[in-house]
């Protein structure tokens, strides 16, 4: 499933911007939050 | 250059219920207090409280704190205090009323007076039974309802909440006593001391050491990591209640209301198997025996489901109605989370870790109690702790459903009075040592030196499993020992666990990083006092030591940071005015 997020590291960027992420999920994710844990746990076929 | 100073009369970390309710007690009485949280006060774990709340009102046919009483302190397979038990049971009516002036929306009876619903463990005629009502409720949203009415009063009462702030360690000075706490403001990532009069803890629970947990990502063990390290024993630690009845691959809490309400558990061949169990209270016995007895049935293959993994809790006989009005939270995460209607069809449920009835030691005035000398309960000056992080010991081996809002209620109120008594005799702030911060200090850059370490979610998973395969619901022998080890092993990954992001503003992965430091002092705590515990008690279940043993082990495990060692306490057998409840064999 692919997941655009809006991203902002206001030590580094001088805006926000959209980051994409090809992500595969598994029958036991059940929430949004489950793929954003596993975006974050950088388990996700690539991004960009 | 050392951090920046805060000066209040007292702090409390953690702003869920028993934090709540000591803050109010310290605001009303005119005191400058600081509650710091992890996450908005609403949000805390108390929110996720379904079932109600016990206290023996006695509004639905007769009941007596005396059975109350007695039904705890058999709950706790007698590894309970009786003067904290007592002392909760007696209280426990005077807080529900408090609690309904405060503006709490209880359920109503036709008369007006409190609702109460059945739970499991809870009988009449001091266990001779039938069930008693006792669980006073909010639907099925008792804690949510709680939260919110003590959050208000508590803005009313001018208390300061610290908002999105994490505690990160305690400061003793050279006599011991408690004199602050370093926290972190999330946002900015700056450091702060918080220099107080006295510290109270009230951080909940940990059950984030197991993989699968009802409880909240929140619940990391703060206060128990902190004090652990500041040289105070933790009490009990290998007595974690499995609910029987989360939703199965999802872990979310499905309520014992729903047994209470007339729902029953099902095994595959559609038998109503507590029968076999516990002919007297069935699916109301308590929940160590519950989840045994879903436990063996899934093991010996009559379990539902594909992988045989769950077994079925029905109450669509109750009707939509009865569903709509006392259970909607139920219906709706079934739905969601379950995908089965539960007006219709059954819900897969699995016995899932809940609550962590060890802590930190405290005695029934809330104040913190460690060994120093021959003393074994010396009180540490200046220090409070209440609700789930605390061990009273109200709840021993075994808790009984709703008495864990009862604890946070009366035991929050009353560390918060002992604190009041403490800050009139202690009128001035005592001077912070020269190295106040230090740890803290030595941590975080610990953390932001590191290189070629692991990732905190890569180990976080490694303490997860290990605890979910070798301190469940039922233990052996070689699982424990080998638990202990592996244990040991992934205490010098988290030593060494890098952050790769080493912003300051809103930086998670530095949260988390800091949460693990607590979390794994929860695990050894767990596993090195299981291993050592050789009879089966409550939660603890042995395979080897299939009996209590109330000669050798009728004690409370103290376990110790430094060196990983373990002490025991006496258990208090002797309650405030009535008579000891004698140790007997415990059926439901």
């Amino acid at each position: 499933m692919l997941f655009k997020i809006y991203r902002y590291d206001p030590d580094k960027d001088a805006k926000p911007y959209m980051q994409e992420y090809d992500v595969e999920l598994q029958s036991t994710d059940r929430m949004l939050l489950d793929a954003l844990i596993r975006i974050k746990d950088g388990r996700y076929v690539k991004s960009s | 250059m050392s951090f920046p100073v805060r000066k209040f009369d007292a702090v409390i970390v953690g702003a869920g219920g028993s934090g709540l309710r000591a803050s109010l007690q310290l605001a009303e009485a005119g005191y400058n207090v600081a509650v710091l949280s992890k996450v908005f006060p609403t949000r805390s774990h108390t929110v996720a409280a379904q079932g109600g709340v016990g206290a023996a009102l006695g509004n639905m046919g007769e009941d007596s704190w005396h059975w109350h009483m007695y039904d705890t302190v058999k709950g706790s397979d007698w590894l309970g205090d009786q003067d904290a038990i007592e002392f909760m049971c007696r209280e426990a009516p005077k807080s529900i009323l408090e609690l309904e002036h405060f503006g709490m929306p209880f359920d109503r009876n036709e008369d007006g007076t409190v609702y109460q619903r059945p739970f499991g463990g809870h009988m009449q005629n001091f266990g001779a039974g039938p069930a008693v009502q006792r669980s006073c409720c909010a639907a099925d949203r008792t804690g949510h309802a709680m939260l919110h009415t003590l959050y208000q009063r508590n803005v009313r009462a001018n208390a300061n909440f610290f908002v999105e702030w994490m505690a990160l360690d305690l400061i003793r000075d050279d006599s011991g006593q408690v004199v602050g706490v370093t926290a972190m403001e999330m946002e900015s990532g700056d450091v702060f001391i918080f220099h107080a009069k006295a510290v109270l803890f009230a951080t909940g629970g940990a059950g984030r050491v197991y993989a699968s947990s009802t409880n909240a990502f929140i619940n990391t063990g703060d206060g128990l990591g902190i004090v652990s390290r500041a040289g105070i024993p933790l009490e009990d630690m290998e007595f974690w209640q499995f609910h029987p009845t989360g939703v199965s691959g999802a872990g979310v809490l499905i309520t014992e209301g729903v047994r209470g309400e007339g729902g029953y558990l099902l095994n595959k061949d559609g038998e109503r198997f507590m029968e076999r169990y516990a002919p007297n209270a069935k699916d109301l016995a308590s929940r160590d025996v519950v989840a045994r007895a879903m436990a063996t049935e899934i093991k010996e293959g009559r379990g539902c489901g594909e992988g045989a993994d769950h077994v079925l809790l029905k109450l669509d006989h109750l009707g939509e109605q009865l569903i709509d009005s006392k259970l909607p939270g139920i219906r709706e995460i079934a739905k969601k989370f379950a995908n089965v209607d539960p007006a219709r069809d059954p819900i897969p449920v699995v016995p899932t870790c809940h609550y962590m009835m060890g802590g930190i030691p405290t005695n029934y005035r809330g104040e913190v109690v460690a060994p120093r000398g021959s003393d074994m309960e010396a009180v540490v000056p200046g220090l409070y702790a209440a609700g789930e992080c605390a061990c009273a010991s109200v709840h021993g081996a075994n808790r009984l459903g709703t008495n864990s809002l009862t604890d946070l209620l009366v035991f929050g109120k009353s560390a918060g009075n002992s604190t009041i008594e403490f800050l009139k005799e202690n009128k001035s702030h005592k001077e912070l040592p020269s190295d106040a911060g230090e740890l803290t200090r030595a941590r975080l850059n610990r953390l932001n030196n590191q290189t070629g370490g692991e990732s905190v979610s890569e180990v976080g998973a490694a303490l997860r499993d290990t605890m979910q395969r070798t301190c469940g619901v039922f233990r052996f022998p070689d699982l424990l020992e080998s638990g202990v080890r592996e244990i040991k092993e992934v205490e010098q990954r988290v030593a060494r666990t890098e952050i790769k992001d080493k912003s300051k503003v809103f930086n998670t992965a530095r949260v988390e990083a800091l949460e693990l430091d607590n979390l794994i002092e929860v695990a050894m705590a767990s596993l090195v006092s299981a291993e050592a515990r050789k009879e089966s008690r409550g939660a603890h279940d042995r395979a080897d030591f299939a009996e209590r043993d109330d000669v050798n082990w009728l004690k409370h495990s103290l376990w110790f940071k430094e060196g990983s060692k373990l002490d025991y306490k006496a258990v208090h057998m002797e309650p405030l005015t009535v008579e000891t409840i004698a140790p007997k064999v415990r059926t439901y």
